[in-house]
């Protein structure tokens, strides 16, 4: 059974895309189809995070106002097969498309893949209410701060308004260090205020920013830990029950240096 | 600014008294000489204004204490002692004193202006005290222009004091008193229903969210969190059976003796009636400064002219009566139901 998941935030800036790219790099590494659909029409990114830009032919708005056929529009990416890019139209604005083609559109593309993830533009406006009308069910990514919070609950409760389930959250450029230091909120801290079921914890990395300026999510990245974190997040968003959290607690140095040194643990560590 | 007073009032007028009509009605400018301590000054304004001191009752008096420097202790003091002994309301504060002016303004509720001893004003107003100084002069005397000399708020905002004879909350500190700006009070409107007799309860099943908003004429029961960004309004009490994190206005029509209850009381605003507060430190409320084990039911009323912060004992607080509250309405409330909920 297929499914349309939207990823959104209400925040700009918080690492939807970054998500929706690596979530859909997780899901087709398990085996299944995905399409990742960019919503953020006017604003195209995940086209750029995924390395696909120079293959853009057809968008969103192109399939949408019937200038050429669904699959036409997709975009195959080259190290998976499972997964295709729907990219947005950076030459029109949201107000192009409206909630009803939106939702006839993910239809047909729940025809044809496993998963479907909506990439949301920020705000609240009509961009998400296009990125929420066909969606089964939300993702919220936040940071630790409390303007992203803020907005995250705002979000959560416009979805609830949409009467889809109850969304799941991802917090997003976790530094267990500044945690640790009582600099940053902790996960708890956030789930008291948000109190949805959390899907996953990322941790801030520069990978992240490399991935990105090559096109490559760190998905792809067997050692990153960042990748791994968006991994066990695809797994758990496929249903896979029991897959335990990454340990992102400050680790002592003297046992990590040892165990680096016996090969141990991984030569890189998340930026704590 | 000291050599001006002394020249302007002598040394036979320590305090000089001038009425004057402000946005506020009639009152009477008092100013106090710069260079007497407090128990001198104090002599003084018994003795000029008990000469005639059915003349002041229940009337509003402005403070102008030059640059002399008196610490807030006396001040409070001061206006206490006018309050008891002459029905005066201070209802104002000038002094060239930067510090004096928050503490003032936040701990007295009194308006305060800031006045530059070098400014031309400053020295006319002097004069002009020397020569109206005699407290017989009746108030219809004072000369309309005098009003322009008066720095008043533009907006014209409502004073904020405690009545003549009311006690005043600011005393008992002991109850962790938080912030409250006098010229932020709440303009009252009527209750939009009659009500027939029995309170009417609205009871909210879920946690509101940032943006959502429950307004109802009676009193509102949240099952569930009140979080940044979402507001509760009711006519009467507020209880939240969870933790309120936004903003709560209780008594919105005027009932200053309703309460915000809260399993966990850590709201970025409070509003009881025409009373605003807000914590002092609005950066504690989403990172935990407390630990899950240290909440428990807190309760906010109204005493005096502050929002009060207590924990909750079982009961309602006595309140002492309200001061201000233009309509007692809201303590029942009638049958129509608006719950707006508008998410979007």
């Amino acid at each position: 059974m297929s499914e349309c998941i939207v990823i959104t935030s209400g925040k700009g800036g918080v690492g939807k895309t970054t998500a929706t790219a690596n979530l859909g790099v997780a899901l087709a590494q398990q085996g299944r189809t995905v399409v990742v659909v960019d919503a953020d029409i006017g604003l195209r990114n995940l086209d750029v995070i995924m390395g696909l830009e120079n293959r853009i032919i057809y968008d969103l708005v192109h399939v949408i106002e019937g200038e050429c056929r669904l699959k036409q529009g997709l975009i195959r990416d080259k190290r998976l097969d499972g997964l295709s890019l729907l990219p947005a139209a950076q030459t029109r604005d949201k107000n192009a498309v409206t909630p009803d083609q939106m939702r006839k559109l993910i239809a047909e593309l729940k025809e044809i893949v496993d998963y479907v993830l909506v990439d949301c533009p920020a705000g609240i406006e009509q961009g998400f209410k296009n990125a929420v009308a066909g969606a089964d069910r939300a993702i919220i990514v936040t940071t630790p701060e409390v303007s992203a919070i803020r907005d995250a609950d705002r979000i959560i409760g416009m979805v609830e308004a949409a009467e889809l389930p109850e969304p799941q959250l991802i917090i997003n450029r976790f530094r267990a260090k500044m945690v640790a230091a009582g600099d940053m909120m902790n996960k708890e801290d956030i789930l008291e205020i948000l109190a949805i079921p959390l899907l996953g914890v990322v941790p801030d990395h520069e990978d992240i920013i490399i991935s990105a300026n090559r096109g490559v999510p760190v998905a792809f990245d067997e050692e990153s830990l960042v990748g791994e974190a968006y991994r066990r997040i695809g797994r758990r968003l496929d249903g896979e029950p029991d897959v335990p959290m990454l340990d992102l607690s400050v680790q002592s140095g003297f046992w990590t240096t040892m165990k680096r040194w016996m090969g141990l643990a991984p030569a890189r560590e998340a930026v704590q | 600014m000291t050599q001006l007073a002394h020249t302007a009032t002598g040394d036979s007028q320590p305090v000089s008294v001038r009425p004057v009509r402000g946005h506020d009605g009639t009152s009477v400018i008092l100013t106090l000489d710069a260079s007497l301590d407090y128990d001198r000054l104090r002599d003084e304004l018994v003795r000029v204004l008990g000469q005639s001191p059915q003349r002041w009752r229940h009337g509003n008096a402005r403070l102008d204490l030059g640059d002399r420097s008196l610490e807030l202790f006396d001040v409070r003091r001061m206006v206490h002692l006018l309050r008891d002994e002459f029905s005066l309301s201070v209802t104002a504060l000038y002094t060239s004193e930067r510090a004096l002016h928050r503490y003032v303004a936040r701990e007295l509720k009194l308006q305060v202006f800031i006045r530059d001893p070098a400014e031309d004003w400053t020295h006319d107003d002097l004069e002009r005290v020397g020569n109206e100084s005699d407290p017989d002069l009746s108030p219809e005397e004072a000369a309309p222009t005098e009003l322009a000399q008066i720095p008043v708020d533009s907006d014209g905002a409502t004073v904020v004091m405690a009545e003549p004879g009311s006690a005043s909350g600011s005393e008992s500190s002991d109850e962790g008193i938080i912030e409250e700006d006098e010229d932020l009070r709440l303009p009252v409107k009527p209750p939009p229903i009659s009500f027939a007799g029995g309170r009417r309860a609205l009871t909210v099943g879920r946690t509101l969210r940032g943006g959502q908003r429950v307004q109802f004429p009676g009193d509102v029961i949240v099952f569930g969190d009140v979080n940044p960004g979402a507001a509760v309004e009711a006519g009467g009490h507020i209880l939240v059976m969870g933790s309120l994190r936004g903003m709560a206005h209780a008594g919105m029509y005027g009932d200053a003796a309703s309460v915000i209850l809260a399993f966990d009381l850590r709201p970025t605003q409070l509003r009881i009636g025409a009373h605003i507060a807000f914590p002092e430190d609005p950066g504690s409320t989403d990172h935990a400064t407390r630990g899950r084990g240290a909440v428990r039911p807190e309760l906010a009323c109204v005493k005096g002219d502050d929002i009060f912060i207590q924990a909750y004992t079982g009961r309602l607080p006595v309140l002492l009566a309200p001061s201000s509250s233009p309509h007692d309405a809201a303590s029942t409330t009638g049958s129509a139901v608006t719950e707006s909920a508008h998410t979007e």
